[in-house]
């Protein structure tokens, strides 16, 4: 409607000047509006005025032992008659033993079939009844049992999942369906080049026999027996173990309700802190996992990094950000806004308990795998080469500390925030004064963790894609020696197995 | 105490308390359960804009959403997508906030979440911001309101049309089972209906998408009397209701567009079809039944069917397939809700190998069992339950809270709909829910078999399959 009122208006200027050397004309009846008028406001120019930043409630934590010497990070929050606990555990895939890759993550999930005595339909029949949610999930250093219930449902729902962890069914038709499911799930993954893609990338990063790089495979899931898993529960000790609690409870309501429960359950032996080697990537630059017929290319290129304790955290941070952190970081905007190579591409260091790596990743146009690769190398290049300008440092350094109250806003939030901390070993209080310390960072020492933390060769480079769109243009990249010394393009199969091209 | 009672009485303290600190309690029904209602005030300006609010002082934020009555299943033949395309536009730019700095802006003043979604009733938008920036945010939504053509170029059309091509190739075309969704719905609706190509849409439509189709679309839709905007979270309700009058006041009275209701497709026979798909490694089997609206007695019903079969474990379905025969990989059923006609899903994943013909055997005497017995008392209560805890935990969250509240005012005119819905599923008996079975379920349906496929040919180019 709009645009046929500027069309008409036009026209009707167009006939005045038109007519305007001959007899003047009697002066046009101004139009008749033939649409609706949307107002022309001068405030509508600028960006309206904020009122003062509202301040930021950090919530405390109490910190207490259970009797069993469970560490307990405690959040009362009396706002809802909710609590929701995480008891996190020292086991994680990272220790499975050898040919039995994925022992850790299928035991949790065998856990989660229910105790002894309750089949797994009752089990899920009490959960259902009691309105609780109950989880048990296995991750690379530790994994976690997980309940959020309401405040007057908190005695049974405990009694159930404690029963799921310590008096666990450990049935063998159990096991078989657990199995199947991981092994039918992975033929899937190793046909998909997202999934490909993200689950070969760390194993190349860390390389060789690095505990990160350990893969499930069909042989080591099909290997995984009931006795191991009987032999695993043993493994499973309140020693190191962490209990995260948010919500309408007390220090001594809690104590209350997981002491008795958790008596029996005592560390045994000792608690063995393994020291995780440094990242030592897979010889070669390029890799490359054939899919015919991918109408996209899952790209990932990166190298290893720091830790997330390193004293330039908040600098490696932003410049990340800036990178390819956020929808409008120079990453995503060029290879999403700029040339439509992609739905969304991204970029940011990676960290696990004390070691890190940076990454940039997207699923970009089988086509344009190579243009988009040459972007990204661009894009990390120009990073090291000048400071950011103030807008993009202006603008991450808000984005990231004006949504402070967001992190705090739910239950769920607040719980992952301070396990986190906790995780990195980094203080409880780490976050006072940190808004100030976000807000002191200036373009130059982000310059200087481009040029310290991102590398300007000797990349870690993933292709997952069609061969025979893609291939010839990559070979060309590594002869060019894009990414790194190597010169050749290594073939992988989807487990990451070398193969002949 | 029958175990129906206790179960109810579980939901309802639940709600009690995950609500308590933001509602206020309704009428209790009989049987003394409280039913919990969402506090919140609606009102419309002049130009027919809807305006909600819902006030909640305990964290400083707002969260602001905007609602465009129009959705894929307002689009027309030849035209697949386009709502959603649409949509992609609306962050370009617009003539006072500048071209593509939606996402800066709003990054610049600490939005915590940002985003726009497309689906076939609705598009919205949506941010939420620290409370002292509630004004930019309205800044941002009126602009794209009412001066979103200013900044439209050629360029930036083409861009997002590869950006959203892309996201199709993303979520669709380069994942497993990406391809069966489409054939689903191609056997589920005939050639004109707007759910034929799903929201992403076909790539020769988006392909063929012009930028007067952006000026219509924008003209014709996204007209104040075609929106609601719901502002929730911490705020003074007199400043609130000052700064819409601000953004959205002096903009024009247009009438809205007139909605035409796409009929619920009828199936005369059941169809079945078999496709090979190169990214599958597993076989599948999913059938689908067209179903009735969102909120209609029987959408109700069906909800508590595909949770009786469902649900992890006690699902009867569940339980038979995956615990007892251990045949199946993951079993989905699921009825999938839209305002125009809703479609019931069941949807069965297994190993390569495994034995079809039992699975859809047992699928078959499931399904006879439900449309031709009464669910037990106790099943229904539990499946009620299970919906109701997860649909409260989730309104937890400031944002899921204003858009539960846009769903059943752009539904039903009532954002206050909560308790009214609840009771009425509540109120179901396993008689009306055996007679709702009985009539969907036992009516013909769309089966499709996904087999794992062969390498794929390299497609033609302008077809509606992966490219």
């Amino acid at each position: 409607m709009r645009t046929r009122t500027t069309i008409l208006i036009a026209l009707t200027l167009a006939l005045v000047t038109a007519c305007a050397t001959p007899p003047p004309p009697p002066p046009p009846e101004p139009p008749a509006p033939t649409g609706p008028v949307w107002p022309e406001e001068a405030f509508r120019a600028e960006q309206p005025d904020a009122g003062p930043q509202p301040s930021v409630t950090i919530p405390s934590v109490e910190t207490f032992q259970l009797d069993n010497g469970i560490s307990v990070y405690l959040v009362e929050n009396h706002a809802l008659p909710t609590v929701t606990m995480r008891l996190r555990m020292n086991v994680g895939g990272m220790y499975d033993p050898a040919r039995k890759e994925g022992l850790n993550v299928i035991h949790m999930e065998l856990l989660d079939q229910g105790p002894k005595g309750v089949s797994k339909v009752e089990y899920e029949t009490r959960k259902a009844d009691l309105g609780a949610r109950i989880n048990f999930a296995g991750g690379t250093h530790t994994s976690s049992l997980t309940i959020s219930t309401l405040k007057r449902q908190l005695e049974p729902s405990l009694d159930l999942a404690l029963e799921a962890l310590l008096k666990p069914g450990l049935r063998k038709e159990d096991l078989a369906r657990v199995k199947q499911r991981h092994l039918a799930s992975l033929a899937q993954q190793l046909a998909s080049p997202q999934n490909i893609g993200y689950r070969l990338y760390p194993a190349l990063m860390y390389g060789g026999k690095h505990p990160y790089s350990k893969l499930a495979t069909e042989k080591s899931l099909q290997a995984i027996s009931l006795r191991d898993c009987k032999a695993y529960t043993r493994k499973i000790t309140p020693a190191g173990a962490e209990l995260f609690v948010v919500g309408d409870i007390t220090a001594e309501e809690l104590k209350a309700a997981w002491n008795p429960r958790v008596k029996g359950w005592r560390a045994r032996g000792r608690q063995v802190k393994q020291i995780i080697p440094e990242a030592k990537p897979r010889e070669g630059n390029i890799f490359f996992v054939d899919v015919p017929g991918a109408v996209q290319s899952q790209v990932m290129v990166g190298h290893p990094g720091p830790s997330r304790q390193d004293k330039d955290y908040v600098a490696n941070m932003l410049m990340a950000q800036i990178l390819g952190g956020s929808f409008s970081s120079r990453i995503n905007m060029n290879l999403r806004e700029k040339n439509g190579f992609a739905y969304g591409a991204r970029a940011g260091f990676n960290y696990m308990r004390t070691t890190g790596y940076f990454s940039a990743r997207s699923s970009v146009k089988a086509d344009t795998t190579s243009k988009a690769l040459r972007e990204i190398a661009k894009e990390i290049k120009m990073m090291r080469e000048a400071p950011p300008s103030s807008e993009e440092l202006t603008r991450e350094v808000r984005g990231h500390v004006l949504t402070m109250p967001a992190w705090f806003a739910t239950s769920g939030g607040t719980l992952n925030t301070f396990s986190n901390l906790v995780f990195f070993g980094l203080p409880l209080n780490y976050f006072e004064g940190y808004q100030d310390k976000v807000m002191a960072v200036d373009a130059a020492t982000v310059h200087a963790a481009a040029q310290d933390k991102l590398r300007e060769s000797d990349f870690t480079v993933l292709i997952v894609g069609d061969a025979e769109t893609v291939l010839p243009d990559l070979e060309k990249i590594a002869a060019e020696g894009l990414f790194g010394p190597s010169k050749a393009v290594v073939h992988l199969d989807p487990n990451g197995n070398p193969v002949k091209k | 105490m029958s175990l129906n009672r206790t179960v109810k009485h579980a939901v309802a303290a639940a709600m009690m308390a995950l609500l308590a600190a933001n509602v206020a309690h309704a009428q209790a029904p009989e049987g003394g359960a409280d039913i919990p209602k969402l506090e919140y005030e609606k009102y419309t300006l002049d130009n027919g804009l809807e305006v909600i609010l819902h006030q909640d002082r305990s964290v400083p934020l707002v969260a602001v959403s905007v609602w465009y009555h129009v959705g894929s299943g307002d689009e027309v033949p030849g035209r697949s997508g386009f709502a959603h395309l649409f949509e992609h536009m609306m962050f370009q730019g617009s003539k006072h906030t500048g071209e593509d700095v939606h996402f800066s802006t709003l990054q610049n003043i600490g939005a915590s979440s940002i985003n726009g979604t497309t689906n076939k009733d609705r598009t919205n938008y949506f941010e939420v911001v620290p409370s002292n920036q509630l004004e930019t945010a309205l800044w941002l939504e009126s602009d794209r309101m009412g001066y979103m053509l200013d900044l439209l170029t050629q360029k930036s059309f083409d861009n997002q049309r590869d950006v959203v091509r892309n996201e199709r190739r993303q979520r669709y075309d380069n994942v497993p089972f990406g391809k069966e969704r489409f054939a689903v719905a191609e056997a589920l609706y005939p050639d004109d209906h707007p759910y034929r190509y799903l929201t992403i849409g076909r790539h020769e439509d988006l392909e063929a998408a012009t930028l007067d189709d952006v000026r219509d679309f924008f003209t014709t839709w996204y007209v104040p009397s075609n929106a609601t905007i719901t502002i929730g979270g911490d705020f003074e309700v007199e400043d609130a209701k000052a700064a819409v009058a601000k953004w959205f006041g002096s903009f024009p009275r247009i009438e809205p567009p007139k909605r035409v209701e796409a009929p619920m497709p009828k199936l005369d026979k059941t169809v079945r079809r078999t496709i090979n798909d190169p990214l599958a490694k597993l076989s599948r089997v999913h059938y689908v039944w067209p179903s009735p609206p969102y909120l209609k007695a029987r959408d109700l019903d069906l909800d508590v069917i595909s949770t009786a079969l469902g649900a992890s474990g006690w699902g009867s379905l569940h339980r038979k397939l995956i615990i007892e025969e251990q045949l199946a990989q993951s079993l989905s059923v699921a009825q999938y809700s839209s305002g125009y006609s809703s479609e019931f899903h069941i949807i069965v994943t297994t190993p390569p190998n495994a034995d079809l013909k039992k699975i859809e055997t047992i699928i078959q005497a499931e399904l006879d069992r439900v449309t031709s017995e009464p669910l037990d008392q106790e099943v229904i209560a539990r499946s009620v339950n299970v919906m109701e805890s997860n649909y409260i935990w989730r309104l937890e969250a400031l944002l899921s809270r204003v858009e539960q509240l846009q769903s059943f005012n752009h539904h039903t005119d009532n954002p206050g709909y909560l308790p009214t819905y609840l009771k009425e599923r509540r109120g179901r008996t396993a008689q009306q829910i055996m007679e709702t079975a009985k009539a969907i379920l036992s009516a013909p349906r769309v089966e499709v078999i996904t087999l794992p496929g062969d390498t794929p040919q390299k497609a033609a180019p302008n077809q509606g399959g992966a490219q």
